[in-house]
């Protein structure tokens, strides 16, 4: 087979992305109208019409993503309406542009919110005058999210580094937008410095990582550093370069998720960015890196996780912990002393990103990844939400105090009682009051932890979840004083103007998801434990580069044969096939959605492109494989001898550390596997 | 139709809820008549408990509606209709209707008129939801409703400082007490059958025989850690004397009747898992023997009429306590039977107590400082006898409703002392002595409350009383307006004095007339003829609670608690019904009569120097007793304060390379500690 | 052959030069000085991957994402950043009339 079958750019990578680019090419004409036709007018309602644009496009987009999970849950039929031979649906989960990027049910949802987040912030933005360069500042906002989603659908560390840059680059620009405000540019350049500083040692760790595996594609360096499938020399135990890497990432991800003691940039950047971008900072930013942290840790860096799997070593579980530990203790501790609201924020953002790293350890530890995961999704959609509801009210101190001093707000409960009482929800969503959102995220996330099974992870889990309870009782003392100032005092001075649908918006969405999904969460969490399955596993179904790679890792590291013998053929699947086949009735397809017959319809339909590899494939793995495998080792036995072992082999034994997952995994593993050995 | 009934209990808190939701739409519309949807509501939804009532069994529940269902964990909606919830529904709703009915009175012309109704439905529907739940996690839920709707309560009045402050206190107390409920509920549903925490479930028999002695001794402990918050026992009772800063019917409904119940009904529902833990049964029955002591303590000095209450409250959870900690082998079904017919009457008497103190407020023109005002029997009578039937009852008075329930826990607390483990006996009989002490003082300071208002020389108060004065330097001295002080305690209901000294409105008397009535009988009807006991019988695991083979009255603790309550009351009246007026001019006209009273004096005298002066040292240590956990429960609000602003800020010190620094160094710490682990 | 250099001097070297960017990031004042000393260490990140490249054998019909794409990649990452970098120090520099990342303090606590 041709290599070039491979690089064939498919339609179908477009039209995956079509969120992604309908906000990049947004931005460029959001930027070309502000310069040719809005220039002469004054700034006020340059900002307002150039808003609207912008949320225009931000619909475009929004009709896209929702357009996309439309036709994954075959609603209204739309899958029968947009499958065209060009669309090539029949191919399993898609994994665009040669395996950089996902386009599953995950990054799907991920975009889903993170537009939805948006519509809100560039909502906010247009709340009043802080700059003049309106249309840079709605572009540099919209191609931050264009590296957000992006980010989030990374799956190669090189795309990783590129999104996170895209993301952070454009959100340093945004910090220093507020004209006439030192603290604005010097928010900027602190967030500037500490940020490339972060990404320098952040990329160092990557060129180790690569080092060691010789790729930079997630799936492959988990089937690198999974003893059974790679080199079962490179665990983590007295391996100096490897632990650096994982600290070095760990910085990356630190510096952008605001764990301590990688935090330090947050509360000078929030206080001096405008309210709307510190919003936009303190919550798509977030989002984003999260889902890319546990993408990389939970699946690239999987086999690192504890010593369970590699004695003798901490994993980066328990760094993880470590960290989950300090940021949700320094964060509440350090946000009790604050007077600033938006300091006060930025400390118990850091605290809250404690609160999901909790998360993100558990699910290191459990055999339940998805669903710890799931949990952790869960949280960070509510925390997203709620969050941006809490800097409006900062936006709307900025607006109309310029300061934005929690005692600023004395009064307010009887001057606006409704949004203050929407204030009042979300700030108890966020010390965890039921029945709000907050409460459920932290109760499920902290409930998926305390399910670790293995006595000693168990033991790790109590105190890091014992910690967190106690965290949160002590976060309710700063909220409170929120509160405090909303309802038991009088105001004093000048009193806020009214809100305004900019600021009262991002405060009513967020009140309504903390009440929605508190009292009734069971769709977001079906949602998010579904999502969360593809996240974790995406690679596995693929495809392309990725077995490829480590099959020839295995064999690079082979003494008697040279790299050069390694013939690698491409898997068929990543080649446009010819005809379609009808989907095999005795395949189960995996359920994408448990408990929903849509999502039942959706799966079955996505398992048809996945049967006809599963049907045929699960018996022709073995023959084919034989006939293709480079070795006479094919009877090996399976351990003792990794280096000569066949691809199939390989294809099997992935297979092995999965078998205490849930059989849902199982299916969704075996299926896209068979479907690579096929022809 | 038990079944019909059974299915809709969920109109219990509908109801409420419904009001409130009414009027927080039409507030605009219904303005004075704001309260209308709520009594309504709150009256059609103790129709459904009265029904509710009929149908109980300790395995009757609603039909569970699938509601939250992540990792293994599932919490349906669903109510349980059993005894003990039956009982607390009937008593919640009936209750908080006759108090909304007197707050229709007492509220009016306030400015916030429709946002207390509207809070008030809203604390109704948490109330009933909490004693309806049938899991763990649901009522926990309603737990901390309940909790905001009293922090929104108690501030109500904002515009006082100390309203405000002592909503914060509540709030953040509450906080430290749920926070061992909450991780009490994430042991139970890790360590119970099936990660079930429904109460069927955790408190079976099976599930309980399996749980390891650790986990029944730790969760025990954590669910009483939760209850001392709520229902206001040493070291978490703090907050509850400054709640009274709510309007007098919060006070009543909230702060005396219902909410702080809440705790004494999580341990009365666990109790199945409790009685296996003796240890925590001892620490409960000496925590609330502790509480009951103290607070009586306090109360004897009291000159503020509602915080003379609020403290008896505080005294009497501490009883109910006592009661449920009595519960050792077999005395458990006795006491926990004890406590919760304690908690029934109580909740009657001590509404009525309050809503008359209310009442008398009212009349005064929003003044409650007991030396102000004296003698008011013949102006406000429908007040006074309604106050003394309360009052009666709170002593203890033979036949009253408190006697009925306060003699139950005597005698579980006698039979405790000789059941209990080896060597945990004499605790009990402390306890036991130190509760018969307790009652007396009850009686003392019940007397005394009432004898100040009601008896003596008629007084009203007036702006130039020495006490007023005194105030009034206070307030200025803490820095508020003068406004704020003409208000008063309850400030802002709109009564400006027109009326001082008037009877209160029908409105506000026929809730009083009725709950008197209720105070006096309730027990009579409920107690000796069994019926509640029966009643308390149909809940789930009782029955299976350790019982005595047979109880009759045991004429010697009936003996000793009349005999407290008499002599409480009666020393009371000897010191306060028939106080000689003091003025000097008196003195100085009528000096032979004077001198004739000079006995009187000495008795004065006596009672201030040794019982007064020993009193007093006694409720001086309790006020320092006080002033450390107080400043223990702040010390947890400002010492990580302290932290996070000494501690921490060095190192924020806006040097972005020292941030760099930071990182670096974060690095390498962990680097060597990773790679050096083990 | 390449080989007669082992790959442990580049990373060596990588790693020398990277703790050097390091070290100008913590102590030089100067705010231009700081971003030269940010994209040593890019470089040295970049050193390592051309290394790593250079030295693992290439396998025909990879992917064409290794390390010396990464490398490419990274250049242009770090051009932009100075691009906003000096943007921002720029800014910086309007408000204080100096370029002293010691003197931005404003923002503490």
């Amino acid at each position: 087979m041709p290599p070039t079958a491979a690089f064939t750019i498919n339609f179908r990578d477009f039209y995956v992305l079509a969120p992604e680019i309908v906000l990049a090419l947004w931005g460029l004409v959001v930027l070309l109208y502000d310069v040719g036709w809005l220039r002469k007018l004054p700034n006020a309602s340059r900002q307002q019409k150039l808003g609207w644009i912008t949320l225009l496009g931000v619909f475009g987009a929004l009709i896209a993503a929702i357009h996309a999970l439309m036709v994954r849950f075959n609603l209204y039929g739309m899958q029968e309406l947009f499958n065209p031979a060009w669309m090539d649906f029949d191919r399993p989960e898609p994994v665009i542009f040669w395996g950089t990027l996902a386009g599953d049910l995950f990054t799907e949802t991920i975009n889903l919110f993170l537009i939805l987040m948006l519509l809100v912030a560039i909502r906010l933005s247009m709340a009043w005058s802080f700059t003049d360069s309106w249309g840079e500042y709605f572009a540099l906002i919209l191609w931050s999210t264009v590296g957000m989603m992006l980010l989030a659908a990374a799956e190669e560390l090189l795309t990783l580094f590129l999104t996170l840059e895209t993301m952070t680059i454009c959100l340093y620009l945004c910090t220093s937008f507020e004209k006439n405000k030192r603290r604005s540019a010097e928010g900027g350049l602190k967030y500037f410095v500490y940020g490339s500083v972060s990404s320098a040692l952040f990329l160092f760790g990557l060129s180790l990582l690569y080092g060691l595996t010789g790729t930079t594609e997630l799936y492959a360096i988990k089937m690198v550093f999974t003893p059974e499938t790679g080199d079962s020399h490179i665990g983590l135990a007295g391996n100096v370069s490897g632990m650096t890497a994982l600290l070095l990432m760990l910085v990356g991800f630190g510096f952008k998720v605001a764990a301590v003691p990688f935090h330090q940039w947050a509360p000078d950047a929030y206080e001096g960015a405008p309210a709307p971008v510190t919003a936009w900072i303190a919550t798509g930013s977030k989002v984003a890196s999260f889902v890319a942290l546990m993408k990389v840790l939970l699946l690239g860096l999987a086999p690192w996780s504890n010593h369970m799997r590699d004695v003798a070593t901490p994993g980066w579980v328990g760094v993880v912990a470590a960290l989950a530990a300090a940021s949700m203790t320094f964060g509440n501790l350090a946000a009790l002393a604050q007077r600033n609201l938006k300091r006060m924020l930025a400390y118990s953002s850091i605290a809250h990103a404690g609160y999901m790293l909790v998360g993100v350890a558990a699910a290191g530890y459990s055999s339940r990844h998805s669903e710890s995961a799931g949990s952790v999704l869960y949280y960070l959609i509510i925390y997203g939400f709620t969050n941006l509801g809490a800097f409006a009210v900062a936006a709307w101190l900025a607006r109309d105090k310029d300061s934005d001093d929690i005692s600023d707000l004395n009064g307010l409960g009887f001057q606006y009682p409704g949004l203050a009482v929407c204030i009042l929800l979300l700030m108890l969503s966020l010390i965890g009051m039921p029945p709000l959102a907050g409460f459920f995220g932290k109760l499920y996330m902290f409930m998926e932890a305390l399910n670790e099974k293995n006595p000693e992870g168990r033991l790790t889990m109590l105190w890091l979840v014992g910690l967190g309870l106690l965290n949160s009782v002590v976060s309710a003392f700063y909220y409170v004083r929120v509160l405090k100032a909303m309802f038991l005092r009088p105001a004093e001075g000048t009193v806020v103007a009214p809100a305004g649908p900019a600021i009262a918006l991002p405060i009513v969405v967020g009140t309504v998801v903390a009440l929605g999904f508190g009292i009734y969460p069971a769709p977001l969490v079906d949602l998010m434990k579904s999502a969360a399955v593809p996240m974790l596993d995406v690679s596995g179904e693929l495809i392309g580069s990725s077995l490829e790679r480590a099959m020839w890792n295995r064999a690079r590291r082979a003494p008697t044969g040279p790299p050069t013998d390694v013939k690698l053929e491409l898997p068929a699947s990543v080649a446009p096939q010819a005809g379609s086949t009808a989907p095999q009735a005795e395949s189960t397809p995996p359920p994408l959605l448990p408990g929903t017959g849509k999502g039942q319809g959706a799966a079955s339909k996505k398992g048809g492109g996945m049967g006809k590899g599963a049907g045929k494939g699960a018996g022709a793995l073995k023959k084919k494989g034989q006939g293709k495998g480079q070795d006479a080792s094919k009877d090996a036995p399976p351990s003792d001898q990794p280096k000569t072992d066949s691809p199939t082999k390989d294809a099997e034994k992935t297979e092995a550390p999965k078998k205490n997952e849930s059989g849902s995994d199982d299916l969704k593993k075996a299926a896209p596997k068979a479907d690579a050995a096929k022809p | 139709m038990s079944q019909f009934l059974a299915h809709n209990a969920w109109l219990v808190p509908f109801f409420p809820l419904l009001g409130s939701f009414i009027v927080v739409v039409a507030a605009k519309w219904l303005r004075e008549q704001s309260h209308l949807p709520i009594v309504a509501g709150i009256a059609l939804s103790f129709l459904v408990s009265f029904s509710l009532w009929m149908v109980a069994g300790p395995d009757v529940t609603s039909p569970a509606i699938e509601w939250l269902t992540i990792s293994g964990f599932n919490v349906p909606i669903q109510f349980r209709l059993d005894g003990l919830t039956t009982m607390m529904l009937a008593m919640v709703t009936f209750v908080a209707t006759l108090i909304a009915v007197f707050a229709s009175g007492y509220m009016a012309g306030d400015p916030g008129y429709p946002r207390f109704f509207a809070l008030i439905g809203l604390f109704v529907f948490s109330m009933t939801g909490l004693v309806l739940s049938n899991n763990y996690v649901l009522t926990y839920l309603f737990w901390e409703g309940v909790g905001v709707c009293s922090y929104m309560l108690v501030g109500f009045w904002h515009s006082k400082p100390s309203a405000a402050a002592a909503a914060k206190k509540a709030f953040l107390v509450n906080r430290i007490g749920d926070f061992g409920f909450a991780i009490a509920i994430f042991w139970l549903w890790s360590a119970s059958i099936n990660h079930d925490v429904s109460y069927g479930n955790v408190l079976s028999r099976e599930n309980l025989d399996q749980l390891g002695p650790a986990a029944i001794m730790g969760i025990s402990f954590l669910l009483f850690w939760g209850a001392t918050a709520k229902s206001a026992q040493v070291p978490l009772y703090v907050w509850l004397p400054d709640a009274m800063e709510g309007p007098t019917p919060v006070s009543a409904l909230i702060h005396a009747a219902t909410m702080v119940t809440a705790g004494v009904y999580l341990i009365a529902r666990s109790t199945p898992l409790l009685v296996r833990a003796h240890e925590v049964q001892a620490l409960v029955a000496v925590i609330g023997c502790l509480t009951a002591l103290l607070s009586a303590t306090i109360a004897l000095t009291q000159t503020d009429l509602k915080r003379v209450m609020a403290y008896s409250t505080v005294s009497q959870l501490g009883f109910m306590f006592m009661g449920l900690g009595a519960g050792v082998n077999n005395v458990a079904q006795l006491a926990v039977f004890a406590a919760m017919f304690h908690l029934f009457t109580h909740a009657f008497f001590k509404a009525l107590l309050f809503l008359a103190s209310g009442s008398v407020m009212h009349a005064m023109g929003n003044v409650i400082d007991m030396r102000r005002f004296s003698g008011l029997r013949h102006r406000l009578p429908i007040t006074h006898l309604t106050f003394a039937a309360g009052g009666l009852a709170l002593a203890g008075f033979p036949l009253t409703a408190g006697f009925w329930s306060k003699d139950e826990i005597l005698l579980a607390l006698k039979h405790a002392a000789h059941q209990a483990e080896p060597g945990w006996g004499g605790i009990y009989v402390a306890v036991y002595w130190i509760a018969v002490l307790t009652a007396f003082m009850t009686a003392f300071y019940t007397g005394r409350a009432y004898f100040l208002t009601f008896w003596g020389p008629e007084k009203l108060p007036s702006p130039q009383d020495p006490e007023a004065l005194a105030e009034a330097v206070d307030e200025v001295d803490h820095g508020s307006s003068h406004t704020e002080h003409d208000h008063g305690h309850d400030a802002g209901h709109g009564h400006d004095g027109h009326h001082v000294g008037q009877e209160s409105p029908p409105i506000m008397t026929y809730p009083l007339m009725i709950l008197a009535v209720c105070a006096l009988i309730v027990g009579l009807i409920f107690g000796p003829t069994g019926l509640f006991e029966h009643h308390l019988h149909l809940t789930l695991g009782y029955e299976h609670l350790g019982h005595l083979e047979a109880h009759g009255a045991d004429w010697l603790v009936m003996l000793m608690g009349s005999l407290a309550a008499i002599l409480g009351l009666g020393l009371s009246y000897l010191f306060y019904a028939h106080r000689s007026p003091i003025p000097a001019q008196l003195a100085e006209r009528l000096r032979p009569l004077y001198l004739a009273s000079y006995n009187k004096f000495w008795i004065d005298e006596i009672y201030e120097k040794a019982v007064v002066g020993t009193t007093l040292l006694l409720a001086e240590i309790s006020a320092i007793f006080d002033m450390v956990i107080d400043a223990i429960v702040r010390g947890i609000a400002y010492l990580p304060r302290w932290l996070g602003g000494a501690g921490l800020a060095p190192f924020q010190n806006g040097l972005v390379q020292f941030y760099a620094g930071v990182t670096a160094m974060g690095v390498a710490f962990l680097l060597i500690i990773v790679l050096f682990w083990l | 052959m390449s080989h007669d250099i082992p790959l442990n001097w580049f990373l060596y070297f990588a790693a020398a030069s990277f703790s050097i960017g390091l070290i100008g990031v913590l102590v030089r004042r100067n705010a231009i000085a700081v971003l030269m000393a940010i994209e040593i260490m890019l470089n040295a990140a970049n050193i390592n991957f051309v290394a790593f490249w250079r030295y693992g054998e290439t396998p025909p019909g990879a992917s064409p994402l290794s390390g010396v794409m990464v490398a490419v990649f990274v250049i242009t990452v770090a051009a932009a950043e100075v691009a906003v970098g000096i943007g921002l120090i720029l800014l910086c520099y309007r408000r204080w009339h100096a370029a002293d990342v010691d003197r931005y303090d404003s923002l503490s606590g």
